[in-house]
């Protein structure tokens, strides 16, 4: 009897649902069949080892199950999945496990937003960190809040900020050893940003690094005035970790007010830098600024793709960005060592990179009272959407803008919370944000290119050219496929190695999140988010199986 | 430069209507102050859509008509301001009430002013240019006339300034939207199709030829073009002055919740 109820206690007792591990996060790239973290793992290289789907038989690819959501905010997320259940947030920030398999629903929990919140460019989020059997995500009105991933009920709810002065959280948070890692966003109204560390039981803060160093920081030597007060510097996207060096890598938005430099003379650090920070202490190892003084808004806002790759004979420790400034660079991740940088897109707001990596500027590129048209504009000749670098080919992928440009303008401003921070306006013939609606893109002003490129020469493999441009990122296979989408609407799989089409569905919504892949029912699923609905796509199972 | 009298529409509220629950406070915010404030606000929240100075921009129709789609009075700008526009990209602001009534003075005083030109002219007669002298519905409709050759003209005088549509008369060239750019294509089995292209992406296009529906798949076409001008005849000798005057005047009138 006894025993009979120490097993039904113990059935009861054992989770049933997700338990990720610090372990499972280290070694994510090797257990394919979950997606653990936003960019699939820690080098967030966005690749999956899962070769069920093939070039062979991409053809028979088909949407196998579709989640609608309720919120007609953009979809920007990248789903988690463990064991064939994916978590995800609805835009902005309510949270929904859905079952893998079917796209039917579990549970969902939902947030109590105020009615007015301060984002800058829609009410998004981009997803969840999982650790343990807790879920985690930051919110617009400025919370980071742990549930557990069976119930949906919340463990956890931490004010982290002040959100009605312009703070907002709506990055993917990222899970390292016991802590919980995001910052903020706000870059468009005159924050002053940060990161932060939590401890992923409790939700008390460990450790939070100024993005915007003050008096007696190093860096602040970089800010002439009290213009660091309200310097910007935002986070809004999920860095990278290297557990060898322990470090973080993580992008910075942009200075602000965005469009007026004068008021912030100086290289404003730490804006539009990567930054390498130790998990533990918080503690700054080493930075290197993209795009110093910064006057269109060039975010250094994209994925820090890690990668150990012979250079010059060498095997070392690199770290590859295609930045939203239109240069490509190659860095040793080490020390931040300035390895190779060169244009990948047009632009003419700089002659080149010094044999440091800083841009030499070619004159009258700035915003002006007037106007001044520059390339790139203002989305950059890449943005936030995720790249891959594919083990199997070598090659590195991602998303371009080429022919884009924007007319900067500037004016006076003086700061007010609350109130967007801009001194100016980028005008240019590419929106902002684009729902389903006609597309009817000029010929002369900017298009998609989904690029193939070797990291370390920049040599172009294959290229595959869109009449509009994308917001999707990409993700690559063992089994040579590429899966990406676009602003027209349509989700894509190529043949990686060479770029041809294998597949396409016109799915009806703009694409503006990133492709993951993962394992449920012993099938392999591709799931990305298009419109205001989450696709789940997949081979054709047999007829019969279908009914 | 052709100079023509100003002639303002009205924006009073229509009697027995109720638009949103506040009267309206523009009087209490129309100091010069008050305008500025608005052009600063417009420009950090507006802009990005509308166009600088509310010209129009690559997602949102211009604003300094006068005319607008979804408001008659200053309180329906109110709510468009506040509420957004549900369904649409219009989205709802945080601006506090005084602030939305600076906003609302700002474009209101782009519409009084409509840059450096300005209009007199008789609506009714220019309606008479329109449909005789003009022969425009050989090429346009308006409301259940005409033919749909080029732009619809029903809801004109909230899609253009009345400058906008003075320049489109008399150098329709100046600024063709891509809205209204046509599509030159060849198909493989030989056919020659020009129409207006109403959607695009990388593998087709959708467009308006001779009034039907037509559907192209790029991989079946031998060449394909984007043509940016505009078939439309200038009318700058065609017309008389006062022609010219009443028929912006009356192009003005169109559109706009009534």
């Amino acid at each position: 009897m006894m025993r009979q109820l120490l097993a039904a206690t113990l059935l009861w007792a054992l989770p049933a649902t997700a338990q990720v591990t610090y372990d499972d996060l280290l070694h994510a790239a090797d257990n394919p069949a979950d997606w653990v973290t936003y960019s699939g793992s820690y080098m967030s290289q966005r690749h999956t080892k899962l070769d069920q789907i093939t070039p062979e038989n991409a053809g028979e690819l088909g949407v196998q199950w579709v989640w609608q959501a309720n919120s007609l905010d953009k979809f920007q997320a990248t789903p988690l999945a463990v064991d064939g259940i994916l978590y995800v947030t609805e835009a902005p920030n309510d949270v929904v496990a859905i079952d893998g398999r079917t796209g039917r629903v579990f549970w969902e929990y939902e947030h109590d937003l105020p009615a007015v919140t301060y984002p800058c460019c829609g009410r998004v989020n981009r997803g969840l960190a999982i650790l343990g059997d807790a879920l985690y995500f930051g919110t617009l009105d400025c919370r980071v809040i742990a549930l557990d991933a069976g119930t949906g009920r919340k463990l956890w709810d931490k004010q982290v900020c002040e959100y009605k002065k312009g703070y907002s959280i709506t990055v993917a948070p990222l899970a390292v050893k016991d802590k919980i890692i995001l910052g903020t966003a706000g870059g468009e109204f005159g924050i002053r940003g940060w990161m932060a560390a939590y401890d992923a039981k409790t939700g008390d803060e460990v450790w939070k690094f100024n993005t915007i160093p003050g008096p007696g920081e190093p860096g602040h030597e970089t800010w002439v005035n009290d213009a660091w007060k309200t310097g910007g510097g935002s986070i809004w996207l999920t860095g990278s970790y290297d557990p060898e060096l322990n470090l973080l890598y993580w992008g910075i938005g942009n200075p602000s007010p965005d469009w007026n430099p004068d008021v912030r003379p100086g290289d404003n650090l730490y804006t539009d830098s990567v930054l390498a920070i130790n998990p533990d202490t918080g503690k700054l190892a080493w930075h290197f600024q993209f795009t110093p003084h910064d006057e269109w808004d060039w975010d250094a806002v994209q994925i820090p793709v890690l990668a150990d790759l012979e250079w010059e004979g060498e095997l070392r420790k690199l770290l590859l960005w295609a930045n939203r400034n239109a240069f490509y660079y190659v860095l040793d991740r080490t020390d931040g060592e300035f390895l190779s940088g060169a244009p990948f897109a047009r632009q003419d707001w700089a002659k080149g990179l010094d044999k440091n990596g800083r841009p030499i500027l070619n004159p009258g590129r700035g915003p002006s009272k007037t106007g001044s048209l520059t390339y790139p504009g203002v989305q950059g000749a890449t943005n936030w959407y995720s790249p891959s670098l594919s083990p199997s080919t070598g090659l590195f992928y991602f998303m371009v803008w080429d022919d884009y440009y924007s007319v900067y303008y500037k004016w006076a401003q003086d700061y007010e919370p609350g109130v967007r921070y801009l001194g100016g306006n980028p005008a240019g013939v590419v929106s902002p944000v684009a729902r389903q609606e006609p597309h009817r893109r000029s010929p002369k002003s900017g298009h998609g290119l989904v690029r193939a490129m070797d990291p370390l020469t920049m040599e172009t493999k294959w290229e595959f050219k869109t009449t509009e441009v994308s917001d999707a990122g990409m993700l690559t296979t063992a089994s040579d496929l590429l899966f990406t989408g676009s602003r027209e609407g349509h989700a894509y799989a190529f043949d990686a190695r060479n770029g041809d089409l294998l597949w396409r569905r016109y799915l009806g919504g703009q694409v503006a999140a990133s492709p993951m892949s993962y394992e449920a029912g012993g099938r392999q699923f591709i799931a990305i988010a298009v419109g205001h609905s989450l696709y789940a796509i997949g081979l054709d199972e047999a007829a019969d199986d279908q009914r | 430069m052709r100079k023509f009298a100003l002639l303002l529409v009205l924006t009073t509220p229509i009697a027995g209507q109720e638009f949103g629950a506040h009267d309206s406070l523009l009087p209490k915010y129309n100091e010069p102050q008050d305008v500025a404030r608005g052009e600063l606000l417009f420009r950090q929240a507006c802009a990005v859509c509308h166009g600088a100075e509310a010209k129009g921009g690559a997602q949102g129709p211009p604003l300094n008509t006068g005319r607008f789609k979804h408001a008659v009075a200053d309180n329906d700008l109110y709510t468009v301001i506040a509420n957004g526009i549900p369904g649409t990209q219009m989205p709802a602001s945080a601006y506090e009430a005084p602030d939305v009534w600076r906003l609302i003075s700002y474009m209101q005083s782009l519409a009084a002013s409509r840059g450096t030109v300005e209009l007199s002219g008789n609506p009714e007669a220019g309606m008479a240019v329109l449909r005789d002298k003009g022969r425009c519905l050989n090429c346009h409709t308006l409301g259940p006339d005409g033919n749909s050759g080029g732009p619809d003209l029903t809801e004109i005088g909230t899609l253009l300034s009345a400058g906008q549509i003075e320049s489109a008369l008399v150098e329709p060239n100046g600024e063709v939207r891509s809205n209204y750019w046509r599509a030159k294509a060849r198909t493989k089995a030989g056919e020659e199709v020009v129409g207006y292209r109403l959607n695009e992406d990388t593998f087709s296009v959708q467009i308006r030829s001779r009034g039907r529906l037509r559907s192209l798949d790029k991989r079946q076409l031998t060449s394909y073009e984007v043509l940016t001008e505009s078939p439309m005849p200038s009318y700058g000798d065609k017309l008389t002055e006062t022609e010219l005057a009443d028929i912006v005047a009356y192009l003005t009138t169109l559109g706009g919740r009534r």
